[in-house]
C-alpha cells in the first residue's frame, strides 16, 4: 500500500509544482536559442528571469508541501485520505518521502540553473570556466586529500538531507496539532505559532547542546578526525564541522514524525 | 455472527459543547438503517466517528467486529456530503485510485457506469457541476462490494428528480448482504427502504425501532419523525 500512497501523491503534488518547472524549461530553452541566435537583450532578460525562477521554484516546492499536506489530510480532501485502509504511518511516510524528494528536486535545479548561468555569463564576457575551475582546484590543493574532501561533502549532503527533514517534520507536526481538539477553533493561524514555537525550542536546544556537548568532524590531511572541543575554528587551521546540531535535529525529527504519527491516529477532528 | 455496528457508552464532544451522550446502539449485518434527526443533531458526527474521521471519542465503537482501523476501513464505503476528490483528478483518475486501494472496487462496472451516467471520463472534476461531482462521488461508492455502506445525506441539497434517481442507483446495485446506514432528514423519499429507523436528537438515541412496510408499529417513520422532533428548534 505505501507504494500505491507514493505513486497517487507524486501524481497529486505534480500538480502543483509542474508550472514552476515548466516556466523554468521554457526559459532555459528561450535563453539557449538567444545565445545561438546572439540577441544580447533577451538573452540577459532570460538569464535574468531564470536566476529568479530559480528562487521562486524553491519558494513555490515549500508552498506547495505545506498546503498540499494541509489540503489532502485536513482539508475536504481528508475525508478520503482518513478512509483509505492504510495506516496512518503509511499516509505520513507517504507524504514525507514525496515532500522531501520535491524539496530536493528544486534545490538541486536551483543549484544547477545558478551553476549554468555562472559558466554561461562567463562565456559571454570571455573568461575560460575551465581556467576559473583549475583556479578552484589550486586552492583546494592545499586543504586535506581529496578523499577527506569527497567524505566531508559527502556529510554536508547528509546535513542538508537532515534540514530538509527537520523542515518536513516541523510543518507536517505543527499542521497535524493545529488540527486537534485543543487547537482546532484557534483555525489555521495556531499552525504557524505551533510552528514557529518547535522552530524556536529547536534552535534554543541545538545551540544549548552545541555549547555542552560539542562535536565536530575535523578534516586534516590524515583525514577525518572526530573533536570534542567547544571551538569551531581549530587552532590549526583545519576544516571542522559541528555535528551535535545535526545529531540532535535527526532525533528530534524522528521524534516529531512520530508524534505527528500518533495525533493522526489517535487525535485527528477533520473538519 | 459478530455484528456489523456496535457502540457502547459512546461520548463526544466539540470543546464544552457535548455531542454525542452515552450512545449504545447494535446491529446485525444485512440491514438497511435510516440514521435520522433534524440538523446539528449529531449523525455526522456519529458517521465520521464509524469511518475513522474522528478519533478522540470516549466509548467502545466496532465495526465487524474491530475498533476503526485498516480492516474497517476495507469494508466500509463511505459517501460524504461533501466533495472529498482532488481537483485535478478526472473521473478516469478517480476510479483507477479506487481500484488501487480497495480490492472490492469493481473497476470495470465504474468504467461502464460513467456512460451510463453520462459522465465524461477525462473531464477535470474542478470544471464539473456540483450535482455531476455527486454522481461521480455515488458511483464510487456503489461499485464497491462493501460489507457496509455509510451514506451522509446523500439527498441532501438535490431536487426530487434526482433523489429517486440517487436511491434508485443505490437499491439496484448495493450488495443485498451488506449493510447499509443512510443518514437523511428528508424521510419521505426513503422511509419505505429501512429496516431499522434510528432517531438522534441532543446526540442521545430517541427512537431505535425496527421498521416493517416503511411503518414503526401502526405509524409511518415520517409521522413518528414528526412526533420525536416536533420540538426540534428547541432540542437543537
Amino acid at each position: 500500500m505505501l507504494g500505491k500512497l507514493i505513486k497517487n501523491e507524486f501524481k497529486s503534488s505534480a500538480h502543483s509544482v509542474a508550472n514552476i518547472y515548466l516556466a523554468a524549461g521554457i526559459t532555459i530553452v528561450i535563453m539557449m536559442l538567444s545565445y545561438v541566435v546572439k540577441i544580447k537583450w533577451i538573452s540577459t532578460l532570460s538569464t535574468v528571469a531564470l536566476l529568479l525562477i530559480s528562487v521562486i521554484a524553491v519558494i513555490i516546492t515549500l508552498v506547495a508541501v505545506i498546503t498540499n499536506f494541509y489540503k489532502t489530510l485536513y482539508g475536504q480532501q481528508g475525508y478520503l485520505s482518513f478512509t483509505l485502509p492504510v495506516k496512518s504511518g503509511q499516509l505520513l511516510t507517504a507524504k514525507a518521502l514525496v515532500s522531501f524528494v520535491w524539496i530536493l528536486v528544486s534545490y538541486i535545479i536551483t543549484i544547477a540553473i545558478w551553476v549554468g548561468v555562472y559558466i554561461y555569463a562567463a562565456k559571454m564576457v570571455g573568461k575560460d570556466t575551465m581556467t576559473a575551475l583549475k583556479t578552484m582546484m589550486q586552492i583546494f590543493a592545499g586543504m586535506p586529500n581529496a578523499d577527506v574532501i569527497r567524505k566531508i561533502l559527502i556529510i554536508f549532503c547528509v546535513m542538508v538531507f537532515a534540514q530538509i527533514a527537520v523542515f518536513i517534520a516541523e510543518v507536517y507536526f505543527a499542521l497535524t496539532l493545529a488540527n486537534t481538539k485543543t487547537f482546532q477553533k484557534m483555525g489555521t493561524i495556531s499552525a504557524i505559532f505551533i510552528f514557529f514555537a518547535v522552530f524556536i525550542v529547536m534552535q534554543i536546544l541545538v545551540g544549548t547542546l552545541t555549547s555542552v556537548v560539542p562535536i565536530s568532524l575535523v578534516a586534516t590531511v590524515d583525514g577525518l578526525t572526530v573533536s570534542f572541543t567547544q571551538s569551531m575554528m581549530n587552532s590549526t587551521g583545519n576544516l571542522t564541522l559541528g555535528i551535535t546540531g545535526f545529531i540532535f535535529e535527526v532525533f528530534a525529527a524522528a521524534g516529531l514524525f512520530a508524534a505527528t504519527a500518533y495525533l493522526m491516529k489517535n487525535k485527528i477532528n477533520v473538519k | 455472527m459478530a455484528s456489523i455496528i456496535s457502540i457502547k457508552g459512546l461520548n463526544k464532544a466539540y470543546g464544552s459543547q457535548r455531542v454525542l451522550r452515552d450512545l449504545t446502539l447494535d446491529y446485525e449485518p444485512g440491514k438497511i438503517i435510516g440514521l435520522l434527526g433534524p440538523n446539528g443533531c449529531g449523525k455526522t458526527t456519529l458517521i465520521k466517528i464509524l469511518t475513522g474521521l474522528i478519533n478522540d471519542y470516549t466509548g467502545e465503537v466496532l465495526i465487524d467486529g474491530h475498533k476503526p482501523d485498516i480492516h474497517t476501513k476495507s469494508i466500509t464505503a463511505y459517501l460524504p456530503e461533501r466533495t472529498y476528490l482532488a481537483d485535478w483528478m478526472r473521473p478516469v483518475d478517480a476510479i483507477k485510485y479506487m481500484a488501487d486501494f480497495y480490492e472490492d472496487f469493481d473497476k470495470e462496472k465504474a468504467t461502464a457506469m460513467l456512460k451510463t451516467f453520462d459522465l465524461p471520463e477525462k473531464q477535470k472534476i474542478k470544471s464539473m457541476s456540483k450535482g455531476m461531482q455527486e454522481k461521480l462521488q455515488l458511483l464510487l461508492v456503489v461499485c464497491r462490494n462493501a460489507k457496509l455502506y455509510v451514506l451522509d445525506e446523500p439527498l441532501g441539497g438535490v431536487d426530487p428528480a434526482a433523489r429517486v434517481f440517487i436511491l434508485d442507483v443505490i437499491m439496484k446495485n448495493l450488495p443485498k448482504t451488506s449493510s447499509v446506514l443512510i443518514s437523511t432528514h428528508l424521510i419521505h423519499d426513503v422511509e419505505g427502504i429501512f429496516d431499522i429507523a434510528l432517531m438522534i436528537g441532543r446526540g442521545r438515541v430517541l427512537r431505535n425501532d425496527k421498521v416493517e412496510n416503511g411503518k414503526i408499529g401502526e405509524q409511518t417513520i415520517e409521522d413518528v419523525f414528526k412526533e420525536v422532533f416536533s420540538y426540534a428548534w428547541q432540542v437543537n
